[in-house]
């Protein structure tokens, strides 16, 4: 019921606001192409290949419709960082029309690092001659809509399955209420640089899979391009691949150190030649076999001696395994008792653990048939967990608080190699029953049928039916009232008025509240949408105090604006105090008040 | 056209036929709306809490002037070029309504007060066709507004200040909240 409400509501917003989805729409769609060309040129069977992106084609257009659903609640992009993107993207999109863009950009914004997402709006802005708020909540919607594309292609890759592909795009789509809750914070250019980083990921691991690829240059001319353009659009996106990376490096070399690694303590034990003694002078290595041809063993000997070689290889690898794990553990026992930072794993563990739990069942058949994925998997997990944790304070004067990632970056992020997880352990769940040969052919069938479709079936109905596609009341500033009150005080309080609004201290990072101050009300966007200037407080300010009325005299304050969120004003302080604070418009959910206490 | 014909990715052709139509669009969306409407009966508005169809009532609010506030919201563009003209209870009184800048579907109409609780009878014009198109009938309600005595007093004498308390927990308060963060 929920979700065809959702998808009336998409639809509707869809019919409204057609030319930017279609604009936002090709953008996504230019994106995913290049997943969509890759996994082509190394898919064999075309008509595989064509149902492979029929597939995904009809998740991304169901999925914009019902992201879509998101701007029939949403005045304004929520949270205090979408009036920075707002800015940024005005500004640039008034210097595309006027031709200065190159002077408009270096003074736009000195400090702000990641200008990619926004330049892509002001594009689409400027080319559709569309409303800067309408595109970055629509440009937002799709690229959520988009960011489980790739993670379709690379699994199917991957796998060869379209099932085990479908449910790792289910589960990046909607397994867990984040990456898509991220919208709800205005994290436009992180989400932005997801979708980029997962582009990216997906071009390096067919450069590092199709070593045959004839035009390897051209892919890593890509790979280079694509690393810098998701810098640009977040610049934790290149710690991102950088630990991707890493990870699949390190778990390509697990495999193979362990071989070494067992081979040198065979040969220092002196067990060799004890094997060879007990398997009739055999030697427990492939380079022997290889030599000998597979006609000098019978195959059972030559698999009790590769067994004999890879169990405990095998047990060596379990063991690092296990040891990684204790310590995705024991970094997320840390970040739980953190107060600031207990959030992180809250998506997943909360509401969404039950989808969870199915993946983490689902991982021991990932192991069997995918181990190199689920060591990436695993490595890129605790290496994210760490991350939290180091700090980049020497890097640059301005960061001294900062941490390589933040918990909402973190917490953003997690559904990566979860969702691979999950869509690897179900293929190699259906890869296990197929090769039991005790079954019948149709039974085999039947039962990963079954199988697939209860998986799809349980994950989507636990994650779907519960999906909140509609703005979160935590981070909606702006109100009906609240755009009532704003046009209002545009008409009826002078152009040079000053006025007081709503603040928390930034308050993310396990070191405490930084010192700037973050709007908490739709205060925030009066300076964007009616060119009066404002001051932040504290939201719990007290206005009974003479010197709280002093400082805002000395701040020379001359109107004070109460939104309609949690953390907005105290109302009632301001009536109490009357003869200070006059109330000048009065709303529901919207109030102004002119400070006339200083002249007293 | 033989370029197109022979590209071998079909969603190439996708994504190039999107642009173009969003981008003919520009032009087709700064064409003039010709809308004809042939008079239908005046619909019935209500509260936007029950029902957004057309044009609905969000409340009431009041401004310095002592101005009464009718918010609006006209969920079809067509409805929101409007004005008023309110049976209360000293007869009929015109109030004229402006759509926001920002916000079009959003629209206020600004005329004379009533008092809490009072039934007030809107009947809605059209500004361009002078057409009466929707009827409501609603009690004034200001909210939590508190009297309006009070909150318009500007000139009253100042009182001793209590000592300043903080009035809400500030901390912990994350940054990015999570949905269950929020009550």
């Amino acid at each position: 019921m929920v979700i065809w409400q959702a998808l009336l509501d998409g639809l509707s917003v869809l019919s409204e606001k057609w030319t930017v989805v279609l604009g936002a729409v090709s953008v996504a769609c230019l994106a995913c192409s290049v997943s969509f060309f890759l996994s082509r040129k190394t898919t064999e069977e075309k008509a595989i290949f064509r149902r492979s992106g029929l597939l995904a084609g009809f998740f991304f257009v169901l999925s914009v419709i019902l992201r879509l659903t998101f701007l029939t609640e949403a005045f304004v992009p929520p949270y205090f960082d979408s009036v920075e993107h707002y800015r940024i993207i005005k500004e640039i999109a008034t210097a595309l029309e006027t031709s200065t863009l190159l002077e408009t950009v270096p003074a736009l914004t000195p400090n702000y690092y990641h200008l990619g997402f926004h330049v892509l709006a002001s594009f689409l802005a400027f080319g559709l001659h569309a409303n800067p708020i309408d595109v970055i909540l629509v440009l937002g919607q799709v690229i959520l809509a988009a960011i489980p594309i790739p993670i379709y292609f690379l699994i199917r890759q991957e796998t060869r399955s379209d099932a085990a592909a479908f449910f790792s795009m289910l589960l990046a789509g909607f397994g867990w209420y984040m990456p898509g809750f991220a919208v709800n914070w205005g994290k436009y250019p992180a989400l932005a640089g997801l979708l980029s980083l997962e582009i990216v990921l997906s071009i390096a691991y067919f450069i590092a899979r199709k070593k045959s690829i004839s035009n390897q240059l051209a892919l890593i001319g890509f790979l280079l391009l694509g690393i810098i353009v998701s810098t640009l659009f977040h610049t934790r996106a290149l710690v991102i691949i950088a630990i991707s990376i890493a990870s699949w490096l390190i778990a390509e070399k697990m495999q193979n150190i362990f071989k070494t690694l067992f081979r040198w303590v065979i040969l220092s034990a002196g067990v060799q030649a004890r094997v060879s003694r007990t398997e009739g002078n055999l030697r427990p290595s492939r380079e022997i076999l290889a030599e000998k041809g597979d006609s000098s063993l019978p195959p059972v000997a030559q698999n009790d001696i590769q067994d004999s070689f890879q169990t405990p290889s095998k047990v060596f690898q379990y063991l690092l395994l296990g040891i990684l794990l204790a310590g995705i553990l024991v970094f997320g026992k840390i970040i739980q008792t953190e107060t600031l930072l207990n959030l992180t794993l809250e998506p997943y563990l909360g509401d969404g653990l039950w989808v969870t739990l199915t993946v983490l069942t689902l991982s021991p058949f990932a192991l069997i048939k995918f181990p190199h994925s689920v060591y990436f998997s695993v490595l890129f997990i605790l290496s994210v967990f760490i991350a939290l944790f180091i700090p980049v304070g020497a890097l640059s004067p301005g960061l001294e608080n900062q941490t390589l990632l933040d918990r909402p970056f973190v917490e953003m992020v997690l559904y990566l190699p979860l969702s691979i997880l999950g869509g690897l352990g179900l293929a190699g769940l259906l890869q296990i029953l197929k090769s039991i040969s005790t079954l019948p052919e149709k039974a085999h069938l039947y039962t990963r049928v079954l199988i697939t479709t209860l998986l799809l079936g349980f994950t989507g109905v636990l994650s779907i039916e519960s999906y909140d596609f509609y703005p979160s009341d935590c981070c909606n500033f702006v109100g009906y009232d609240d755009t009532v009150a704003l046009d209002w005080l545009s008409k009826n309080i002078p152009p040079g008025a000053h006025i007081l609004i709503a603040a928390t201290q930034m308050n993310v990072l396990p070191t405490g509240p930084s010192g700037s101050f973050v709007g908490t009300d739709a205060g925030i966007w009066i300076p964007a949408l009616t060119g009066r200037s404002i001051s932040l407080a504290a939201f719990d300010t007290d206005f009974r105090s003479t010197s709280t009325l002093e400082q805002l005299c000395q701040l020379q304050i001359n109107y004070v604006y109460v939104g309609g969120t949690d953390q907005k004003f105290n109302a009632a302080q301001l009536n109490e105090k009357a003869e200070w604070y006059e109330g000048i418009l009065f709303l529901p959910n919207a109030q102004l008040y002119r400070l006339t206490g200083c002249s007293q | 056209m033989k370029f197109l014909l022979s590209v071998k990715h079909p969603s190439l052709l996708v994504t190039f036929a999107l642009v173009l139509l969003a981008g003919c669009s520009r032009g087709a969306e700064s064409r003039p709306q010709a809308k004809q409407t042939s008079a239908p009966p005046p619909f019935g508005v209500t509260y936007c809490d029950i029902e957004t169809a057309h044009l609905c009532l969000e409340g009431f609010g009041v401004d310095v002037e002592e101005r009464l506030l009718t918010l609006l919201k006209a969920e079809d563009p067509l409805y929101a070029d409007i004005y008023i003209n309110a049976d209360g209870p000293d007869g009929e009184i015109l109030l004229e309504c402006q759509q926001s800048e920002s916000f079009p579907e959003n629209v206020y109409c600004l005329g004379e007060p009533f008092p809490e609780g009072e039934l007030i009878k809107l009947n809605i014009y059209s500004k361009s066709s002078n057409k009466f198109i929707a009827i409501g009938v609603f009690n004034v309600h200001y909210g939590d507004m508190p009297e309006s005595d009070v909150i318009f007093q500007a000139d009253a004498t100042p009182t001793p200040s209590p000592v300043p308390t903080s009035t809400q927990p500030s901390y912990p308060n994350p940054s990015y909240p999570n949905p269950t963060s929020t009550p």
